[in-house]
């Protein structure tokens, strides 16, 4: 009878120490060095000065993100067109480059925020500032946009009245025709907190606030899809940084003399729920 | 004919001693009475309707078979052991009717084709458009529904993830607004539609935060609809 209980005991002493072992470290959503794609050449967003040094909104919410999280940034200039394969071959973790969160792009990436939103806008020469104040002022204008882009399209769709539409392959380029001592546009279109940076850099534009068209555009950071956890752990870092004045401060910093409040998401989209772990 | 010291004539009635007389009839017609009883309860009783449908069946073949009784020439019957088989029948048929109407009053339901009322998948919808989803009967406590929502410009606007649906049941023309729901595309929510007697509806409404993408204009439709539960 003594023997039948020391085995029962030194049974129940191996499973109380298989019980024992350790159970498995949780993975931190990021690695400490991460890949940040940014737009190289994007005034008041990210570009670099003449000194090397990269400026702009989105820097700045890097900038702040990766000390929250403890990180550190590698940023690597990520152009528009190469966001989305960059982040689905893993070349970057994370892209905060002023991104248009889409359903499209949804298809294949996902979104942490938004932590900005905007309008179509119009950039216009200074001194015709008083010429454009209203929507139809832009009537038989020609607008400079980049190829392709959905700001062509919502041109197009936007207006009963006709408007020329030139199409440049950069805002740049645009700005030299609307800038130049013969200009063949009147007016330069994309997102207005866009031009709000180009404005900034160039003291002979003007944006006015009050004219914007065309779909709502949230800028999101852009993370690879389905991954739960670092939308949740980004996405409650931006609610402090929506909620604590660091937001209202990059604004005035990079866009002063613009009333910030049509520009900042009241609220922020939940995380996908992460996918059903398997049991057994 | 002589049978021990009996005589019996051929085609004659059975002598009165072997019937049982007036307690037979009177059993007999308790237990047709008894059974139409239960039949007419079964054929009136509100949502069991495959139930009322067996009753209906029961009730004419029972009618049928008491009508031709009464026709058949008076025959020595064994009652006792009719009885007994007409019973065991009569609980074996019965139990298995409720196990049937309590399985069809209780699985869950799909509706085939669910749709708003008077529109097409194809309608587009935008900030405050409402549309109303009436269920069919047999009614259950809820209804679960799946709803998917389709921007008409995916390339342009971020249009489904932000939008907001919400769900209001109206039960026999009361909305309930204590019961009010609020689900995404994509995922399932569950409308209470306890103690609905004739109709019950589900007033549907999309919108968008004030300040979100208020000018997108998306499709909106019912994936799934199951009553249940």
């Amino acid at each position: 009878m003594a023997r039948v209980a020391r085995g029962i005991a030194a049974g129940l002493l191996v499973l109380g120490l298989t019980g024992c072992q350790d159970t498995p470290r949780q993975q931190p959503p990021f690695e400490r060095k991460v890949n940040v794609g940014m737009a190289p050449s994007s005034p008041g967003w990210s570009e670099l000065d003449s000194a090397g040094r990269r400026h702009g909104f989105d820097y700045d919410v890097t900038d702040w993100l990766a000390g929250e999280l403890d990180l550190e940034p590698n940023i690597s200039n990520t152009l528009a067109f190469e966001r989305e394969s960059k982040l689905r071959q893993g070349d970057v973790q994370i892209v905060v480059a002023s991104y248009s969160i889409t359903d499209k792009r949804r298809e294949v990436v996902g979104f942490a925020g938004p932590y900005a939103q905007t309008y179509q806008g119009f950039m216009i020469r200074r001194d015709e500032r008083d010429a454009y104040r209203r929507l139809a002022d832009l009537k038989g204008k020609a607008v400079c946009v980049t190829r392709g882009s959905t700001s062509a399209i919502q041109l197009r769709e936007a207006f009963a009245w006709p408007v020329t539409v030139v199409e440049r392959d950069t805002y740049d380029e645009c700005m030299e025709l609307l800038l130049a001592a013969d200009p063949i546009v009147d007016v330069v279109s994309t997102d207005q907190l866009l031009l709000f940076g180009y404005a900034a850099k160039h003291p002979r534009t003007f944006v006015p606030q009050q004219l914007v068209f065309g779909e709502q555009q949230r800028y999101g950071i852009g993370l690879p899809k389905g991954d739960a956890a670092k939308c949740r752990i980004v996405t409650d870092k931006l609610r402090h940084l929506m909620s604590d004045g660091t937001w209202l401060a990059f604004f005035r910093e990079h866009f002063p003399g613009y009333d910030p409040t049509p520009y900042k998401p009241s609220a922020l989209d939940p995380c996908p729920d992460p996918p059903p772990t398997a049991i057994g | 004919m002589s049978v021990g010291n009996r005589s019996v004539t051929p085609g004659a009635a059975p002598p009165a001693a072997a019937d049982t007389g007036g307690s037979t009839h009177d059993r007999r017609k308790f237990l047709i009475l008894a059974v139409a009883g239960v039949l007419s309860w079964m054929l009136f009783a509100g949502p069991l309707d495959k139930t009322s449908q067996w009753a209906g069946i029961l009730s004419l073949s029972g009618g049928f078979w008491s009508a031709a009784i009464g026709y058949l020439p008076r025959v020595r019957v064994p009652w006792r052991k009719v009885a007994i088989i007409a019973a065991v029948v009569l609980v074996v048929a019965g139990g298995a009717m409720l196990a049937n109407a309590y399985f069809q009053a209780s699985r869950a339901i799909e509706m085939p084709r669910p749709s708003f009322d008077g529109r097409s998948a194809e309608d587009v919808w935008s900030q405050r458009t409402t549309g109303v989803l009436t269920l069919p009967p047999p009614y259950r406590e809820h209804a679960r529904l799946t709803f998917v929502l389709q921007n008409t410009r995916p390339q342009a606007g971020d249009c489904v993830y932000p939008a907001a649906l919400t769900l209001t049941p109206v039960i026999d023309g009361q909305a309930r607004p204590d019961d009010v729901r609020t689900t995404r595309s994509g995922q399932s929510v569950d409308i209470p539609l306890d103690g609905t007697e004739s109709r019950a509806q589900v007033h549907t409404l999309l919108s968008y935060p004030d300040d979100g993408p208020v000018t997108c204009r998306v499709r909106v439709m019912i994936t799934k609809a199951v009553l249940h539960g």
